[in-house]
């Protein structure tokens, strides 16, 4: 199997993997008034144990192709080698076992609080590892904390927006008639939430092009496939804001319309549930859009 | 508003000073170059712009024949350097270098290039 596209694949499902973990217990603790479904909790649970794996097996192809080949990357020594020496291989480490502590926390810190927090704090570490394997930590110099900075933040407001759409869709997929207020109360509450999420997406973007485009490199994007992969990026997150604010403007505000005059709400549910449904699909390719960029050269390198 | 402005303007000054520093290994000079004339060369030497990770780095040699010449690899004391050093001088042809190293952020580059021998 290609070593490139095993990397990009398992760079993939760590990402989606990282995303539920982190963002669905954090979508419980603060997103809904109400207990959440236990399928999130469960999801979260599993997607831990994803990652953990994923993460490892991410460790060993990210050596292979460092290393030229299967056979040399999965040699004790070249495996010792990325562990100790490289920031990406421990980065790996380091993820795999914050995942595994957080679904300890989450198994075992059931219905306690303390237990959630230390599983949302584990997840986020999780989440800001990215940094260190991907092209965040590549930048030298005093501007370099910026640029990882940036890194985090963005992986983990990323993570926030594309969680809670999960979350949602858990929610709208078999909805009960009586939880369509509480449903229409998070729908609401998230709007700020998910503004202020673009937001710093938009600012740490911004940042992470700087370091990786340049002045320089700007003249060379669609002549790379990293370019390429950025552009096709954008429009994914052009589609993903445009539904957003279509959920947020019409759709939301319609579900709480029929909540409050106590009428049907199943048409408004399902409008909301394809919309949200196609939103979370477009964020999911946009992971892997993101996976195939961390193994491709981006314009300021050239 | 005020606050957009200044966030734009602060990413388009990031911009025009970090171009540089982006650390991805490429090659920066070769001895003997791509395309030089030589005579009798003992060693070959590859630096590169950045660190690489010394264990997953290689360098071979061939004749025109395609015969491997035989080579003792290797790497500086900073880390950016790629070398080669062969049992006795070079004789008259052209030779080939092929070399592979990896940068610590993971990615892996090859080149070849060619120089001749009189």
């Amino acid at each position: 199997m290609s070593i490139d596209l095993t990397v990009v694949g398992l760079r993939w499902l760590q990402f989606a993997a990282a995303v539920l973990a982190f963002g669905l217990p954090l979508f419980q603790a603060f997103g809904l008034r109400e207990p959440g479904p236990q399928s999130a909790r469960r999801a979260a649970i599993i997607a831990g144990l994803v990652l953990s794996v994923a993460a490892l097996g991410g460790l060993l192809a990210q050596t292979a192709m460092m290393a030229g080949g299967w056979e040399a990357g999965l040699a004790p020594d070249a495996l010792s080698y990325v562990v100790q020496s490289t920031s990406l291989g421990i980065a790996h480490v380091v993820r795999a076992g914050l995942a595994l502590l957080g679904v300890a926390a989450l198994v075992l810190g059931r219905e306690q609080r303390a237990g959630e927090w230390v599983a949302i704090l584990a997840f986020a570490g999780a989440v800001a590892s990215f940094a260190w394997s991907g092209h965040g930590a590549g930048s030298e110099g005093s501007l370099g904390l910026l640029h990882l900075a940036a890194d985090i933040a963005h992986a983990l407001a990323a993570a926030v927006w594309l969680s809670a759409l999960v979350a949602f869709c858990l929610l709208l997929i078999r909805p009960k008639p009586r939880e369509a207020a509480g449903t229409a109360r998070s729908l609401a509450g998230f709007a700020s939430v998910g503004t202020v999420a673009v937001a710093v997406l938009v600012m740490t973007g911004l940042i992470n092009a700087a370091f990786l485009i340049g002045a320089a490199g700007l003249d060379r994007i669609t002549g790379s496939t990293w370019g390429l992969l950025l552009i096709a990026k954008l429009v994914l997150v052009a589609v993903m804001v445009g539904l957003a604010a279509h959920n947020r403007f019409t759709l939301t505000p319609a579900l709480s319309r029929a909540v409050e005059a106590q009428t049907d709400t199943a048409h408004a549910v399902r409008r909301l549930r394809i919309s949200i449904g196609l939103e979370m699909l477009a964020g999911f390719s946009l992971l892997g859009l993101v996976a195939a960029m961390g193994v491709q050269m981006p314009p300021a390198s050239m | 508003m005020v606050r957009i402005h200044s966030v734009i303007a602060a990413t388009a000054a990031i911009m025009l000073i970090s171009s540089p520093v982006l650390a991805h290994a490429r090659l920066v000079s070769a001895t003997p170059g791509n395309g030089t004339t030589v005579t009798a060369p003992r060693t070959i030497s590859l630096t590169f712009s950045e660190r690489f990770a010394a264990p997953f780095s290689t360098v071979e040699v061939e004749d025109s024949r395609g015969r491997a010449i035989s080579l003792t690899k290797a790497v500086s004391e900073d880390g950016k350097t790629l070398g080669g050093s062969f049992a006795a001088p070079l004789t008259t042809g052209v030779y080939r270098v092929t070399w592979a190293i990896a940068a610590a952020d993971g990615h892996r580059m090859t080149g070849a290039h060619s120089f001749t021998v009189r």
